[in-house]
């Protein structure tokens, strides 16, 4: 079973075939976690990540072997910001469904492995709530989000691709920057 | 569900006004924000705070960075790389389990026609230093050094190809012990009893200098036959800081955060005491189920919302703080301490006080730090005494300790300031340089204090209240009953006019005490219930009913004192350490184990007075009169068993003990020595009984006018003694004064009173009548007979001597009646 290529599944998604989008998330899903795996081997221990980096680096990597078009790399950082997103709520969601069951030891032992650092961990679980939260109340902070943060796009960027006023993308920005950045503050 | 579902929909909804309020202030220019938040705050201060936080945050790049930065540990730590086949001499066989630091493979390998087994952990990147290997060998061979079974040998250790540390650990074919306790369906006494072995496993290591490091439930494995195992033991160390190199993987990261201790979370360095604190969060796991998280358990009231916080549900959340509240909660507590040196200072301490609550002892895990810290300082000066007796330090030190409590409850801070001037002055005086060792100078150091309390206060009588319940306190703990109650009385007059109330509640207290040590029962029932009229709080109720209690005790009605000692002394011992006192607790304790002895609860009452004892000794040193008396009905107990050689050298050391501290002519050994001379009597050394029953007869009567117990108990073992010898002369003298004061003292039916009927019914047979002695035995019969050992027997015996004698037409015979 030979894999599509990316540029495949992107004109798949514009075209909205059903599970085209599944498809590339899964793809990316993988290869966000692999690269950065990779990241974390070569830099010390007590050095961040930079996100846009990682997104960049699955991008260039993706791009190389699978072959993309110059006119899709917009649509491609988008989708990388989305798995990063949906990585983080995944995660949120497994820990809070522990949470749930205190009874259910063998689970938070599995979800031990994920644990490298505490601050790190509780930081991440703080921003998988406060994004499902957003995403309930309104999708497109999320959205944007994700792509200035995430994928590290330019406002102006952003805002041809949502067809938004460069305002209105600063103002969401800004908004969901505020309800993140409170969130994490009142917990730590 | 559906209850956390509205309040989620409710707390969504007062989010989205929030947001749209967010957004609309975003919209304006800076100004013109502010003004609009002040026009909110009119409405709601809290809902403005929200809104100028959140446009605050909205400028804040460096928070975002920080939350972002999560994100990638996440995704980096759950990536793996595919096992490798072969390490060293050892085949991967299939995985078995994943760590934060590692993976954990089933491997085996073919040495010498046998197949061994071994759990292989392989480190994930970036763990483990280069060095490695070198350290590997040294520590292999300091953990070479524990031999319990209960810990999992290390085999061997190398690097992977791709540079990876490795480790080969004997395999234990076992379910962690949090699994296996939830699995099994585990009752708490014996998930304690599982973790008192891994106390011990832990301790072993101690003793060797190994610390473990990283205890958590699954590195305590449990067998299928109920064993423990511990796993990893010094594995931490070998992977941990490398003091050589310069950037070390930390051990904060490397260890599994939840069950770090505060000290390895801040990378200082590590001692048993982490493992204490590590084996206090895996006890929290094991009595509640709950994982132990941020932040630290702390006592109970705080517990209840950390268990709901660990995400249990609040039924469940209460039902496992009721397990925890009481004494496991207190070793939790002690376990996990913030600071090191709070905390157990050893497994063996730890495990003492597993052993202690299993056993329904006081725990150690309860001392009140303040109380400790005057205790020690009490220490500094009693050993600086020199020629002084030991009594009038250890008094002052009872003062000293009865006074910071009072001073903890009332915050009166001026008063107990003055008394403590006061002890300290006294104390002074006391000291050998002044009174160039001469003997015994209590008396006169307490006189000169009272005539200080005369001079300087008249006009405070509140402060002069303390004073004199402080010098009324130091002489009843003398035993000098009389001064006692002159000064006690002086002081509720003074604390009434003073409006103490709290003086006035403990100098009721105390005169109910020395009554009842006067045996003037009726006196000091009444003084108790005027005590109980004055007590507000939940622990002076509880004092003045166990002064009750005794009191019922003392008047030969111990059925009635039991559950009341009994229920005085739990509520008390369960209020919070500040508001009580641990010489009243142990007090307590001692009254209860009097009524259990009295009811022939003989080993019950045993391990309560060793443990009052061992509490007494902790504060007020081994010499002081109360830790005398409890050793006294120690004595008395090996009396009861029957085990006289003990019970005289026991009462031995009693009696020589009080008449080095509290002189020879004191009232307390002239009851110890009547008892002393009950054992001679019973080891038949009639002339060591002969003249020990007549030094302590001397000593009771000179100290005490009027009827007293002791003495009539003194004069009784006489009368005794003297039937026994055929002194029939002697018998007839002495007997009916006992009996007499007996009368005085004791309402009839009392066994004691009974007994000396007894005597008197073989005192009768003597002279042939019996009659006489029938009609005697028959009033004895009952509360003799329904009382535990000796006393049935004895009227047993007397009884069959009455039928012989009957059958032998009252003709007196021999002349050794009663043996």
């Amino acid at each position: 079973m030979s894999e599509p290529d990316i540029g495949t599944l992107l004109a798949a998604i514009e075209r909205k075939e059903p599970g085209a989008w599944e498809q590339l998330m899964a793809l990316v899903y993988d290869d966000l976690r692999r690269i950065a795996h990779g990241q974390m081997r070569r830099i010390a221990p007590d050095q961040t990540l930079s996100t846009t980096i990682l997104v960049h680096e699955t991008f260039e990597k993706l791009a190389a072997s699978r072959g993309l078009r110059t006119d899709q790399h917009s649509e491609f950082y988008a989708l990388c910001a989305s798995a990063m997103r949906q990585i983080i709520i995944d995660h949120y969601r497994k820990r809070s469904a522990e949470k749930r069951s205190c009874k259910d030891l063998q689970q938070a032992a599995d979800l031990e492995v994920r644990r490298v650092n505490p601050e790190a961990d509780s930081a991440l679980d703080l921003l998988g709530s406060v994004l499902t939260e957003l995403l309930a109340r309104d999708p497109q902070l999320v959205e944007v989000f994700e792509m200035r943060y995430f994928a590290g796009m330019s406002e102006a960027e952003i805002a041809s691709r949502l067809g938004l006023s460069l305002r209105s993308v600063q103002r969401l920005a800004a908004r969901a920057r505020a309800w993140i950045v409170m969130t994490v503050e009142n917990a730590g | 569900m559906s209850g956390s579902g509205e309040s989620n929909d409710a707390r969504h909804g007062d989010l989205s006004s929030i947001d749209a309020l967010l957004e609309e202030l975003l919209e304006l220019a800076r100004e013109q924000r502010s003004e609009r938040i002040e026009r909110i705050r009119r409405d709601s201060e809290q809902l403005a705070g929200t809104l100028e936080r959140l446009i605050l945050a909205a400028d804040d790049q460096q928070g975002l960075e920080k939350a972002l930065a999560g994100a990638f540990k996440l995704i980096a730590g759950s990536e793996r790389e595919p096992p490798p086949e072969q390490l060293g001499s050892w085949r991967l066989v299939r995985e078995i389990g994943q760590g934060g630091m590692a993976t954990v493979y089933l491997a085996e390998r073919t040495e010498a026609d046998f197949k061994q087994q071994a759990a292989v952990k392989l480190m994930h990147a970036g763990f483990g230093s280069a060095s490695i290997r070198e350290r590997f060998v040294r520590e292999r061979n300091i953990l070479a050094r524990l031999s319990d079974p209960r810990i999992a040998r290390l085999f061997d250790g190398g690097e992977s190809d791709d540079g990876r540390f490795w480790l080969a650990m004997e395999y234990v074919d076992g379910l962690p012990i949090d699994r296996y306790c939830k699995d099994a369906s585990v009752e708490l006494e014996q998930r304690l009893a599982l973790f008192e072995q891994v106390v011990s496993a832990v301790d072993h290591a101690h003793r060797h200098l190994i610390i473990h490091r990283d205890i958590k439930p699954s590195n305590v494995l449990v067998t299928a036959d109920g064993q423990v195992r511990l796993l990893d033991f010094g594995i931490a160390k070998l992977l941990g800081e490398d003091p050589e190199s310069e950037a070390p993987v930390t051990l904060t990261q490397a260890l599994t955060p939840r069950y770090a201790s505060p000290e390895q979370r801040a990378g200082e360095s590590v001692s048993t005491a982490s493992d204490v604190f590590q084996l206090g969060l895996l006890l929290f796991q094991l009595v509640t189920g709950c994982q132990p998280g941020s932040p630290l358990p702390r006592a109970s009231d705080a517990l209840r919302q950390r268990l709901q916080d660990q995400g249990c549900n609040r039924r469940e959340a209460d039902r496992q703080t009721r397990a925890l509240r009481g004494d496991l909660d207190h070793i939790i507590e002690r376990a996990t301490a913030l600071r090191p040196d709070d905390r157990y200072p050893s497994c063996e301490r730890l495990r003492a006080d597993l052993e202690y609550r299993r056993e329904g002892w006081p725990i150690t895990a309860r001392a009140n730090e303040r109380w400790y810290r005057l205790r020690r300082f009490v220490r500094r000066h009693r050993f600086a005494s020199g020629m002084l007796t030991v009594a009038v330090f250890a008094s002052l030190a009872y003062a000293l300790l009865a006074m910071e409590h009072s001073r903890a409850i009332q915050a009166e801070a001026d008063k107990a300031t003055a008394v403590r001037d006061f002890v300290i002055e006294l104390f002074q005086q006391a000291d050998p340089g002044h009174t160039l060792g001469e003997e015994l100078p209590v008396g006169r150091v307490l006189k000169r204090g009272r005539e200080r309390i005369e001079l300087a206060l008249h006009d405070q009588p509140a402060t002069r209240a303390e004073l004199l319940l402080t010098l009324g306190e130091l002489y009843q703990a003398l035993g000098e009953h009389a001064q006692s109650e002159s000064l006690l009385r002086e002081a509720i007059d003074s604390a009434v006019a003073g409006r103490n109330r709290d003086g006035e509640f403990r100098a009721r207290l105390a005169l109910a005490r020395v009554l009842g040590g006067e045996s003037r029962y009726p006196e000091a029932r009444q003084a108790a219930e005027t005590a109980l009229t004055s007590a507000r709080e939940t622990h002076e109720i509880a004092l003045v009913q166990a002064e009750q209690g005794y009191l019922l005790l003392k008047m030969g009605q111990p059925e009635e004192a039991e559950p009341i000692l009994r229920q005085s002394f739990q509520r008390y011992r369960k209020l919070p350490d500040h508001e009580i006192s641990r010489i009243e607790l142990s007090r307590m304790q001692t009254y209860l184990a009097y009524s259990e002895l009295i009811l022939g609860q003989t080993d019950d009452a045993e391990r309560q007075l060793l443990a009052a004892r061992e509490r007494f000794v902790a504060e007020l040193g081994p010499d002081h009169p109360e830790v005398q008396a409890v050793s006294y009905t120690l004595a008395r107990i090996s009396e009861l068993r029957g085990d006289w050689p003990r019970a005289a050298r026991e009462m031995r050391a009693v009696v020589d003990t009080e008449t080095r501290v509290l002189g020879a002519g004191h009232r307390e050994v002239g009851i110890s020595r009547t008892r002393l001379a009950h054992i001679l009597l019973a080891q038949e050394r009639w002339d060591e009984a002969t003249a020990e029953f007549s030094a302590a007869q001397a000593i009771l009567e000179a100290s005490t006018e009027g009827p007293q117990f002791f003495l009539a108990d003194n004069l009784k073992g006489q009368a005794e003694l003297a039937l026994a010898i055929g002194n029939y002369r002697e018998a007839e003298r002495i007997l009916p004064k006992a009996i007499a004061q007996f009368e005085v003292l004791l309402d009839w039916p009392d066994w004691r009173l009974a007994d000396a009927y007894r005597l008197k019914a073989t005192l009768y047979m003597a002279a042939g009548d019996c009659k006489g002695a029938r009609s005697l035995l028959d009033q004895a019969r009952d509360p003799m007979l329904i009382r535990p050992e000796p006393y049935p027997s004895r009227w047993q015996r007397a009884w069959e001597r009455l039928n012989e004698l009957e059958s032998a037409d009252c003709r007196p015979g021999g002349s050794h009646l009663d043996k």
